[in-house]
């Protein structure tokens, strides 16, 4: 057992943390009340090596692995600003990557490792949230190609020109995935959804009307759809927890410093007896969650089934997020309510990995079912 | 960082369990019952080499660092018995090994190691290191000895032969560490006390009379007992983690096992969604407070500080562990009340993890302290 960072782990956690700190903590507040993400913020991701880092080299990625991926999002997510979902490359860029042909893989891997292309994946649908058996978007053969209707929700970058994967159900019961050109003709995006969150997180309807896409579209095999959506929300459940937990530490820091500024006196002597304890309750909750996830990414790159336990770090990961926002908006009081604060933001943004991603009473039931069977 | 168990782990680990197997589970109920270890316990630790992991070589010992030790303790603690508290001579041991000269150690250790004394480590109700509260006990010098007065709370087997480590403060000077002997003219001990949980942990009140104590039984330099006193506060409270862990665990598959067999017109009970989350949410804490404290053991072997890492992880591991014994004994039901079912017992002893060796009001004020120093 080791705990501490290896000499590479600690420098892209480094690289992370400066670009975070230089690129993006300029233009958080500005891009989440409505700013755009400067132009250029993908293209110095990509440089940076941040989405490649789950694809092979063989195809132009860095093949960094799941425990990096994970410092880096934990790092990036820090100053609570929506800009990165070219980082989804990694989550599916890995997916195309063990299901795919050698043909999709040389097809698709080395545009998303260079960032041109922002990869998604759609599931959701207006009726089919939790329940994963009832996918309502159809997939039929019709001479060299596939069509495919039906309306997928809250499908994030849907809007971005890249590959999707998008699930839907072939002869009514075979769950299939497949990757979808975004913007081919029958494929139509809403406006992005205005989301507490706030601005950049480009959340979109897509509906696909006789969508037709080549026969060589699947991903994986016909009716073997739900492996792959299992890996895919494992790993972007991991990913999640990485900005979940950098969203509690955000809320803790600012409630240091706010404590710190304002009644600092000799050495914290001026904070109240409440506050202290809030401050314990915060952190306390914060670093047994971190070592897991950091556990649960190493057992990813071990090539291990984290089903269960990406669904257990997600649970915990997302109370945390929001139990710890509360506690600190509690300490900041009023002056956490005020926009332009960075609580106000970290306060919106905490909430939501209760709810996406599979929401907490999915992965309740996930966690119960593997107990239950053991 | 790297998350796997070395071969030496998984052999004391193996070791814990094969020696709580076949010696405390199956008397675990009559421990309970008779609020008594018998007392070939310590004897039969001792010849597995259970009691000498921590110490050195030269003591009669297998210098395996504290997170084996830990490993062992988890094992041992499965049972929800006071068995594992025996092991304190690898407290005892690590503390003079950090804070003692090679003289104290070969003098005060093996018999520890060997089963034929017992130490006392903690400093409940000691309350120096936080700043509150004053402190009971007192040290003068007198013709080349100290003599120590005072009183000594909770003592956990004081009344029993061998060293303890005691804190005393000289008039005017910071405090400084002792070793003390048990049996010093002087030093007296109470009847054991009834607690809430745990029977078969011999707890008494001591009192110290005009006890002395030679020069050379003094731990570092004279006044520099609160760094003594961080040590065994930091060791107590990771292994405390870890026993806390074990409770939570154990609590958890009793009612995991319960929720099977335990029907409701024919169906378990497990396949109700409410009896699954309330395992869910236990679940999702046990992991990171089993990793979290295995952390704070590993940050320990490498040479650092650990005091708020260890408080840290103290306060959720018992938090947690307070919690999963309170879901387990909902799933119980009114049965869970009744001493037929070994839930009754665990729920006693879990909630003393929050206020034992240091209550978690402690803990709070020393994370938040750390968090506000500048």
């Amino acid at each position: 057992m080791h705990f501490e960072l290896t000499a590479e782990e600690r420098e892209i956690e480094e690289r992370a943390r400066r670009f975070a700190r230089e690129e993006i903590e300029p233009i958080a507040a500005h891009v989440n009340e409505g700013g755009e993400v400067p132009p250029g913020m993908n293209a110095r991701l990509t440089e940076a090596g941040f989405v490649g880092m789950l694809i092979p080299k063989e195809y132009g990625g860095t093949g960094a692995g799941m425990v990096k991926c994970f410092l880096v999002l934990e790092q990036l997510s820090y100053p609570i600003c929506a800009c990165l979902e070219i980082l989804g490359n990694n989550i599916v860029g890995r997916a195309i990557d063990v299901a795919g042909t050698e043909e999709q893989k040389r097809h698709y891997l080395p545009v998303l490792a260079q960032g041109k292309l922002m990869a998604s994946y759609a599931f959701t649908e207006p009726g089919t949230g939790s329940d994963a058996k009832s996918l309502v978007t159809t997939a039929r053969l019709e001479g060299d190609n596939w069509v495919l209707n039906g309306i997928k929700r809250f499908h994030s970058a849907g809007n971005q020109p890249g590959p999707a994967i998008i699930f839907a159900n072939v002869d009514g019961t075979k769950t299939t995935a497949f990757i979808v050109d975004k913007f081919g003709e029958g494929y139509r995006c809403s406006k992005p959804f205005d989301l507490m969150m706030g601005h950049g997180l480009e959340t979109v309807d897509t509906r696909l009307e006789d969508l037709k896409i080549p026969k060589s579209s699947v991903l994986g095999e016909v009716g073997a759809g739900f492996n792959i959506l299992f890996s895919i929300t494992a790993e972007g459940r991991l990913t999640l927890s990485a900005t979940a937990l950098a969203t509690a530490q955000a809320a803790l820091d600012e409630a240091v410093l706010f404590l710190r500024e304002n009644l600092g006196g000799g050495g914290g002597a001026m904070v109240p007896d409440n506050a202290r304890w809030l401050l314990a309750e915060m952190a306390m909750r914060i670093q047994p969650a971190r070592i897991m996830a950091y556990r649960i990414a190493w057992l990813t790159d071990q090539g291990q089934d984290t089903r269960m336990t990406s669904a257990a770090i997600k649970l915990l990961t997302s109370r945390v997020s929001t139990e710890v926002a509360d506690m600190a908006m509690d300490i900041l009081g009023t002056d956490g309510l005020i926009k332009g604060a960075k609580m106000e933001r970290v306060y919106r943004q905490a909430k939501q990995f209760e709810l996406t991603e599979g929401s907490s009473e999915v992965q309740r039931t996930i966690v119960a079912g593997s107990l239950l069977m053991q | 960082m790297e998350f796997g168990l070395t071969e030496e782990h998984r052999m004391f680990q193996k070791l814990g369990k094969d020696f709580s197997d076949r010696e405390i589970e199956p008397i675990a109920e009559d421990i309970e019952k008779e609020g008594k270890i018998p007392p070939d316990m310590l004897g039969k630790l001792a010849s597995v080499g259970l009691l000498g992991m921590t110490a050195p070589d030269k003591c009669g010992g297998l210098e395996t660092g504290f997170l084996t030790y830990m490993l062992a303790v988890e094992q041992l603690h499965y049972t929800c018995t006071p068995c594992s508290w025996l092991m304190v001579s690898n407290e005892f041991a690590e503390v003079l090994v950090h804070a003692g000269t090679e003289t104290q150690q070969a003098e005060f250790i093996p018999s520890l190691v060997e089963g034929q004394a017992i130490a006392s480590v903690s400093f409940a109700g000691y309350s120096d290191e936080t700043g509150h509260g004053k402190h009971d006990i007192t040290c003068r010098q007198d013709n080349g000895h100290w003599v120590i007065n005072g009183v000594r709370r909770l003592d956990v087997f004081g009344h029993l032969d061998g060293p303890a480590i005691i804190l005393a403060r000289a008039d005017g000077d910071g405090p400084s560490a002792f070793v003390v002997s048990k049996t010093s003219p002087g030093y007296r001990t109470s009847e054991p006390l009834a607690l809430l949980g745990l029977r078969g942990l011999e707890v008494v009140n001591v009192s110290l009379e005009d006890v002395r104590v030679p020069e050379s039984h003094l731990l570092g330099g004279v006044g520099d007992g609160e760094r003594v006193a961080r040590l065994v506060a930091s060791l107590s409270s990771i292994r405390q983690s870890i026993q806390a862990v074990a409770c939570a665990q154990r609590a958890l598959d009793e009612a995991v096992k319960y929720s099977k067999e335990r029907t409701r017109r024919g169906v378990p009970i497990a396949a109700m969604q409410a009896v699954q989350w309330l395992l869910a949410e236990t679940a999702m804490r046990l992991e990171p407070a089993r990793w979290a404290a295995y952390e704070v053991g590993a940050a320990h072997d490498r040479g650092l500080d650990t005091r708020m890492e260890a408080a840290k992880v103290k306060l959720f591991a018992a938090r947690t562990a307070r919690d999963a014994a309170n879901m387990a004994i909902q799933v119980h039901g009114c049965y869970g009340l009744t001493k037929d079912y070994r839930i009754e017992r665990i729920y006693r002893q879990a909630k003393m993890f929050e206020l034992t060796e240091g209550s978690s009001d402690q803990q709070r004020a020393v994370v938040a302290d750390a968090l506000l120093a500048v």
